[in-house]
């Protein structure tokens, strides 16, 4: 048995009065692809932002590698080694490919405000260290080749990569994936599943949110399904995709056919 | 490799060129000018970090030039500390006041923090105009040239020299801030201030030093320019000046350390030489931050400015007739 | 005494309140600070100005409404409509550049003296209440500000137009895909922002009894700014009363702390409202969204 990396605990979430989570209890397992799949506007982009620091959950309990994480800011919980890219890419557009991953490093590279003025050793072993690794990064994600182009200018596929090698950058022990496929085709999916498998066997662990119900079939360890903030089961794809509930949420009820 | 060697060509022959300004030019009016683009050009690039880099507004620049000028004169002159202390107390003192500015970053929009510059400055500026006691007020304060162990800096050309060491230790400075983890959190919070969040990046905490950084900086321009000019007014440190130091750092292209130093020396030349551009200089300003933010916002050598589409023309151009 | 002053801060919090409802309006639709507001309505001002000797002064006023009006719509189109989608700097500095253009086509055109101003349409007098002396033109002040807020805030409400402003304001994509044709709207809010503006200038001028090059920026952008946030953005109540309290806080300052620090005063107490209370006195809802 894994010990468990990030537990929510009756998470619930409300904006104005509207429930957007309602009382979800999950377990991220330390070495698993998890998936989270549910309808437009089930509550999983915000299950997301609750569970990271970027909006508190109304009520429930975070717990990420056995801490209580509920209260902390989102840089608290990257720098426990939590890392996501977002559903519309959020790349630093004016900044090279390279200074993209660098910021990804940033709670890694440890010098002081001296060591940068003065230029010591320091500074330039931490600098050359971070260069090495992003390199690394760079040609594990295969793009190698755009390192000094500006993010901003390159396509959407390559800065989808970028936002992953930002993540992986951090050396993070879980990765949150917000429809990673978004706007991908055919190909582009396929390869984008195998590296999230290559990215598994790095070491962290991947919670991805996708409507591409294919994709997560092969893909996932384990998928949670949301519906209305709620959360309708949890169980290996096989389970979940025989399961009538969940049928019924993605296609609607018999009746109204 | 070739490049870089190139590169390191034009460098040398610039210091160089630099270095042996005051035994051509004998001339003390045009080796003040020289120093004004000096001092200016710290302020720009105090500027262009916050600006450039960070991507906060700061209309108040003019304010810690003041604080600096005002705290170093008043301790060396007044008070009597030696000249080494009170020009470094210059820029902490400014630096002090960033940190103030910058805690206040933490609790209002874009909008208001711009706002919030204005108000500082237009405080700071009321203080130094009343508060005789201290500053004089408008008559303005007296003080002196600097001095170490008994040399002092009175000939223009050392005076030269001394702006322009100053000048070359801000620049290193800052230029390693910007290709060290702190300059890469302003540009990511600059770019997005979310994702940046979710690498780690303490938000607040780099706004915040960003703000303490550049004040000291700009502090130190000011105690530069309070012993270098020896009189300070505080007609000075208005809004309007705030703004032609911005606009330094505008024209010559937000987010190039090089480019900041060329915009104040445009900025500080131009109007010196010619007459007319003295008289008209809000009105060219005026078209000139509104054509520079249509046509290049990036000024002359940001990335994507006037010099990147100059160079890519004529490679284009030669190009083209290489292959005709 | 303090009845005085309270009286006198109401009739400054007038006329910066008809400064403050032709600004907020059009800081209120695309939420960018307008550097160049006062600069420009200060033109239309001075048109006026000169027209005043040989003209009647209500047609005076109508056409320097008009050139306020036609400027800011070519402003708006050329210096800030190309910028719309550049981030917060780049507008913001276009707008600065405006305000220095406009300043100095004044200066060149009119000088930069200081002249007398009286419109001649108010007659001079004032009621004496139990020892408290209130003007005349401060009565008609006050009820043009609240007639021009009652009037706009019907406009709003009941119009095509009006709607289409509020839709813009609050999400411009969407209104643009609901037909709203938002490129006219929004240049139609500038000019009226603008024509405002004038109106709100030359009553300025006929309270203090001066007109000179700088009313734009420093006694125009800068109050209609602080009595709009103190207020809250895109509320017209709110900018009257913001205005008001700008107008009492001048007041009762250079009264019984400091006249010659007043300004250092209002800004502190304006940089303490905005980190406590952000939104204003009546804010408007948003929310940031991943």
């Amino acid at each position: 048995m894994m010990a468990s990396i990030l537990k929510m605990e009756h998470i619930c979430k409300n904006f104005a009065g509207l429930k957007a989570l309602d009382d979800v209890t999950l377990d991220i397992q330390e070495d698993e692809i998890f998936g989270l799949i549910g309808p437009n506007g089930a509550g999983k982009t915000t299950l997301f932002n609750a569970v990271s620091g970027f909006s508190k959950p109304s009520s429930g309990e975070v717990e990420f590698c056995g801490e209580n994480y509920t209260h902390k800011s989102t840089n608290e919980y990257c720098i426990n080694g939590l890392a996501r890219t977002f559903q519309n890419i959020r790349v630093f557009g004016d900044m090279t490919v390279v200074e993209n991953l660098k910021v990804g490093m940033h709670k890694l590279i440890k010098t002081s405000l001296a060591d940068i003025i003065l230029q010591t050793r320091r500074q330039k072993e931490e600098e050359e260290k971070a260069r090495l690794k992003c390199q690394e990064i760079m040609k594990f994600l295969g793009i190698e080749e755009h390192a000094d182009d500006y993010a901003g200018s390159l396509p959407y596929g390559t800065q989808r990569l970028v936002e992953i090698g930002r993540a992986l950058a951090s050396d993070p022990k879980l990765i949150l994936l917000d429809e990673p496929t978004a706007g991908m085709n055919e190909q582009e999916t396929m390869d984008l599943m195998e590296l999230i498998k290559r990215i598994r066997k790095r070491g962290p662990a991947v919670l991805v949110i996708e409507h591409n119900m294919k994709f997560m079939m092969n893909l996932c360890d384990r998928i949670a399904v949301l519906n209305f903030g709620k959360l309708l089961m949890v169980g290996t794809p096989d389970e979940v995709s025989s399961n009538p509930e969940v049928i019924e949420a993605y296609l609607g009820k018999e009746e109204e056919k | 490799m070739k490049k870089l060697d190139k590169k390191f060509v034009i460098f040398i022959a610039f210091m160089v060129v630099v270095l042996l300004v005051p035994f051509v030019v004998t001339n003390s009016y045009m080796l003040r000018v020289l120093c004004n683009v000096m001092i200016y050009s710290i302020i720009a690039l105090s500027i262009n970090l916050i600006v450039g880099y960070s991507g906060q507004l700061d209309f108040g620049r003019a304010a810690f030039v003041g604080l600096g000028s005002y705290c170093s004169a008043i301790l060396f002159t007044t008070l009597h500390v030696p000249f080494i202390l009170s020009f470094l107390a210059g820029g902490l003192f400014s630096a002090l006041f960033g940190a103030l500015l910058g805690m206040l970053c933490r609790y209002s929009s874009f909008d208001y923090l711009t706002l919030i510059t204005i108000g500082f400055s237009e405080i700071c500026r009321k203080i130094f105009q009343n508060w005789y006691a201290v500053t004089n007020g408008s008559f303005g304060f007296r003080t002196s040239r600097p001095e170490f162990f008994g040399f002092v800096f009175d000939t223009p050309a050392s005076m030269y020299y001394f702006c322009l060491v100053i000048l070359a230790l801000c620049y290193i400075a800052i230029r390693r801030i910007t290709k060290s983890k702190y300059g890469r959190a302003y540009m990511a919070l600059r770019d997005d201030s979310i994702a940046a969040s979710y690498a780690g990046i303490d938000v607040k905490k780099f706004k915040l030093n960003c703000f303490v950084i550049a004040s000291f900086f700009t502090g130190i321009a000011g105690a530069l320019m309070a012993h270098f000019t020896t009189f300070i007014s505080p007609t000075v440190y208005t809004t309007d000046e705030s703004l032609l130091e911005l606009q330094m750092a505008i024209l010559g292209g937000l987010g190039s350390l090089p480019g900041s130093i060329l915009g104040a020396a445009i900025l500080t030349i131009v109007p010196e030489v010619s007459r007319a551009a003295y008289e008209y200089r809000l009105l060219i300003m005026g078209v000139m931050m509104v054509v520079l933010m249509l046509f290049a916002p990036k000024g002359l050598l940001g990335r994507g400015g006037v010099w990147d589409k100059v160079v890519a023309l004529i490679k284009k151009k030669s190009s083209t007739s290489k292959n005709k | 005494m303090f009845l005085q002053h309270l009286i006198n801060a109401l009739s400054v919090g007038a006329v910066y309140a008809l400064l403050a409802i032709g600004y907020n309006m059009v800081y209120g639709v695309l939420e960018k600070l307008n550097f160049a507001h006062g600069d420009v309505y200060a033109v239309g001002c001075f048109v006026t100005f000169s027209l005043l000797g040989g003209m009647n002064p209500i047609l005076a006023i109508l056409i320097g409404c008009c050139v306020g009006f036609i400027l800011n719509v070519g402003v708006e189109r050329f210096a800030y409509r190309p910028l719309r989608n550049s981030g917060r700097v780049a507008p913001t500095i276009s707008a600065v550049g405006i305000a220095y253009i406009m300043r100095n086509i004044i200066q060149l055109i009119w000088g930069a003296e200081t002249f007398a101003f009286d419109l001649g349409i108010f007659k001079a007098g004032s009621i004496n209440v139990g020892g408290v002396v209130i003007g005349t033109l401060q009565i008609y002040l006050f009820i043009i500000a609240v007639a021009l807020m009652v009037i706009i805030s019907l406009a709003l409400k009941y119009t095509k137009w009006g709607q289409g402003i509020i839709c813009i304001s609050q999400n411009i994509e969407t209104a643009a895909l609901m037909g709203i044709p938002v490129n006219k709207v929004i240049a139609i809010v500038y000019g009226l922002g603008a024509a405002l503006g004038v109106i709100g200038g030359l009553l300025f001028c006929q309270y203090y009894q001066f007109i000179f090059m700088g009313i734009g920026f420093a006694y125009g952008t800068m109050k209609a700014w602080m009595a709009s946030i103190w207020g809250g953005i895109g509320s017209l109540k709110g900018a009257i009363v913001g205005a008001m309290v700008l107008g009492l806080a001048e007041t009762m300052v250079s009264a019984y702390i400091s006249s010659t620090y007043r300004d250092a005063f209002v800004w502190a107490i304006f940089i303490a409202f905005i980190i406590i209370r952000p939104q204003g006195m009546f804010p408007a809802q948003g929310a940031e969204k991943i």
